[in-house]
């Protein structure tokens, strides 16, 4: 491929491009529908049209997607909205030209919006987002998706009712590196998946300066019940999503604990919290979320019976065979432009028994976060995924199972903080199943 | 279990199975059309399935497993494959003055009517392992999917003791593939490989009593290692195996048999 300066976004990009041809002629495509929401024909259609998009919440989350809206030619911000004049006024310096509104009722009234994008506090999301829709709007919306599993429901059922695009800013579905390994996952590379296990640690009171004590619910809203559902639907939706794609699975049960330890401050939501989801092969997801040690970082950790995964390292173990490791040495070199003896040949091949596996790459490249921002990283599948919502707001043709994959792990979320609140097991309850997976 | 992987920036494909004929598959093809290069990983890994599941004794669904089972009793009539295959083994049979011999008992035992195509089995005991003609076979037709296809530069290893080389490494004028001593992990040679395959047989550490001689039916327990380069994979294959049961007296007349590039005889 072309190498420039930006040859780690044309790799990102032909990455995609290649995904129909590798791993099975299309199977991937297949297995992963959302990706081909835009054909290839479609693209070339669109190639020179835009879509006029409002913004509702320019908080730091909005902030960091107007950033990445200038690098998406589709893409055409023409209105901001926010009711905290400090965020809208940074938003304003960025897009000078789009109109600003400090009511979003106000922004959906404009005819020329075709799209709008929400970020703002997960209180909001669920009425924004069905308003946006019964308006005539695409919509994208940051995850979690609401803070009630009716209100989840109900956003899925207006998204089905209106015929719009919707969007759930689940950006791992869209992140190369979690395309591969889960596509690797499937083919069995890992044989029977057994067990997962996802964490994500910080060390920091997740709270932002506060102008006057008044403001503080408004911009500390993570740390308030009222606001928010704290760590579950912050975190832990990225993850429990993982899990699922992983397995293909939806858990119909799940028990856990939920605590204050650290950060008593006066916040309200949990700083700890431990969940176990339970699948109806047995197979359990661990979830572990703390925030006063930050050393293990972030992961999902996929057991199989013949390898093991760490996704946001982006690497993979095998049980016990390793493949023949001079082959990789090969690659490696060719890889480097290396032309040089590499020794593998012998009489047959002995499984390598090294005491230290190191593991390997899911794809070259790799890149991978600490988890420490709460705003958002470079080259986790964020900028795909808005691409992606730009297309199909042009063309008008929702993305297949992006919502029902964004769904499901919002309401595991929901159930997890339910089930840590009542200190009881919650079985995923029947009016909140829609269609998808084993809960077809 | 079997997956793949296109690197974009050095335009390699790698390809690879494990547990297939018994061993690991791995394979890398140069190339700029990804989409081809997963076409013809799909033919290969097919193929090799395929022959797998004809050549192997020990699977109960195999033709050979049937034959094995079936040919003391009658006169069993073969597929043209497995028939090609067999009067292909006992050329090489006469050729290495029995040293390569399927049978591990006697050749003799097996009687061919060509007519039927059909085998028979003159012991009850007689078995057919083609284990030592198989992966030669399989490189065979790999190489004629890769040529097909115009795959130009290539690599494959079979188990590491049987590769493939099309062409050469992208970087330069051959594949530099290199044998260790599989006693003191000492490098024992340096080779290069362009179009051309490497066969290698020999005893391990881990494996020291594994190859049977045919014609004492001891096994062979010298520290020694073989390995033969040659245009066919399957005359590689076949040699290997051949010399390292071969007297060493007897070793000029039966390479003089053959068409190949070059021969080594370690003593570890």
């Amino acid at each position: 491929m072309k190498s420039n300066a930006n040859a780690g976004n044309l790799n990102r990009r032909d990455f995609f491009k290649e995904l129909g041809m590798i791993g099975g002629g299309g199977a991937l495509l297949s297995a992963f529908p959302w990706l081909q929401s835009c054909s290839p024909d479609d693209k070339i259609q669109i190639a020179k049209e835009k879509v006029r998009i409002g913004v509702i919440g320019t908080g730091s989350r909005g902030q960091y997607h107007l950033n990445n809206l200038k690098t998406i030619p589709n893409a055409d911000v023409v209105a901001l909205c926010d009711n905290y004049p400090p965020h809208l006024q940074a938003a304003s310096e960025m897009y000078p030209q789009a109109k600003t509104y400090d009511d979003y009722r106000r922004l959906l009234e404009d005819k020329e919006i075709q799209a709008v994008m929400i970020a703002t506090p997960l209180y909001e999301h669920a009425h924004i987002t069905i308003d946006a829709l019964h308006a005539g709007k695409h919509v994208f919306c940051e995850k979690s998706m609401a803070m009630t599993c009716q209100d989840c429901l109900d956003m899925y059922n207006v998204f089905k009712e209106s015929g719009k695009v919707l969007f759930i800013g689940q950006q791992r579905l869209y992140d190369p590196k979690y395309v591969k390994a889960i596509g690797m996952i499937h083919s069995g590379l890992l044989g029977e998946i057994n067990s997962i296990r996802a964490y994500w640690f910080r060390n920091n009171d997740w709270r932002r300066p506060v102008p006057s004590p008044e403001l503080e619910r408004k911009i500390n809203w993570r740390l308030y019940k009222d606001y928010s559902c704290g760590l579950v639907t912050e975190l832990a939706t990225h993850q429990l999503q993982v899990g699922n794609w992983a397995l293909q699975m939806i858990p119909e049960k799940v028990s856990g604990m939920g605590d204050i330890i650290y950060w008593k401050d006066g916040r309200e939501v949990y700083d700890s919290i431990n969940l176990i989801y339970h699948y109806p092969n047995g197979v359990k997801m661990t979830y572990e979320s703390m925030i006063a040690n930050k050393f293990y970082g972030l992961e999902e950790e996929i057991l199989g019976s013949k390898g093991t995964m760490e996704l946001e390292k982006g690497k993979y173990y095998f049980e016990e065979v390793e493949p023949a490791p001079g082959i990789l040495q090969l690659i490696n070199q060719i890889e480097h432009k290396i032309f040089d003896n590499v020794s593998f040949a012998g009489p047959s091949w002995v499984p390598e028994t090294a005491s230290v596996n190191k593991g390997h790459l899911i794809m070259d490249g790799v890149t991978s976060i600490t988890g420490e921002s709460s705003v958002g990283a470079m080259g986790d599948g964020s900028v795909e995924l808005v691409t992606a919502f730009c297309e199909a707001a042009i063309t008008g043709k929702p993305a297949p199972n992006l919502v029902e994959e964004a769904y499901y792990s919002s309401v595991l979320g929901l159930l997890g903080l339910q089930a840590m609140e009542e200190e009881r097991v919650i079985t995923f309850p029947d009016e909140y199943k829609i269609p998808y997976l084993n809960f077809a | 279990m079997s997956y793949c992987n296109y690197y974009a920036a050095s335009n390699l494909f790698h390809g690879s199975m494990s547990s297939v004929m018994g061993t690991q598959f791995d394979i890398l093809m140069v190339g700029s059309d990804s989409i081809l290069l997963s076409e013809v990983w799909q033919k290969i890994e097919r193929e090799v399935k395929r022959l797998d599941k004809l050549l192997s004794r020990f699977d109960p669904e195999s033709e050979l497993f049937l034959l094995n089972q079936e040919a003391s009793c009658y006169p069993m009539a073969v597929e043209e494959e497995l028939w090609n295959i067999l009067q292909d083994c006992k050329q090489y049979y006469e050729w290495t003055k029995g040293c390569f011999d399927i049978t591990l008992q006697g050749f003799d035992q097996l009687l061919f009517m060509e007519e039927e195509k059909s085998v028979f089995f003159l012991s009850e005991s007689l078995k057919i392992d083609l284990g030592g003609y198989g992966k030669g076979y399989a490189l065979r037709k790999i190489r004629d999917l890769l040529e097909a296809a115009n795959v130009e530069k290539a690599l494959v290893n079979f188990g590491n003791s049987s590769v493939l080389a099309l062409g050469s490494h992208p970087c330069g004028d051959y594949w530099p593939v290199s044998l260790d001593n599989p006693y003191t992990k000492g490098r024992v040679a340096d080779l290069r490989l362009r179009d051309s395959s490497l066969s290698t047989s020999g005893n391990m550490p881990s494996h020291p009593r594994h190859i049977v001689n045919p014609r004492t039916g001891m096994f062979v327990e010298e520290k020694k290692m073989v390995s033969v380069i040659s245009k066919d994979p399957v005359v590689a294959e076949v040699l290997t195996t051949a010399l390292m049961v071969a007297a060493e007296e007897e070793v000029p007349e039966i390479i003089s048999q053959f068409d190949i590039y070059e021969k080594h005889i370690y003593t570890l």
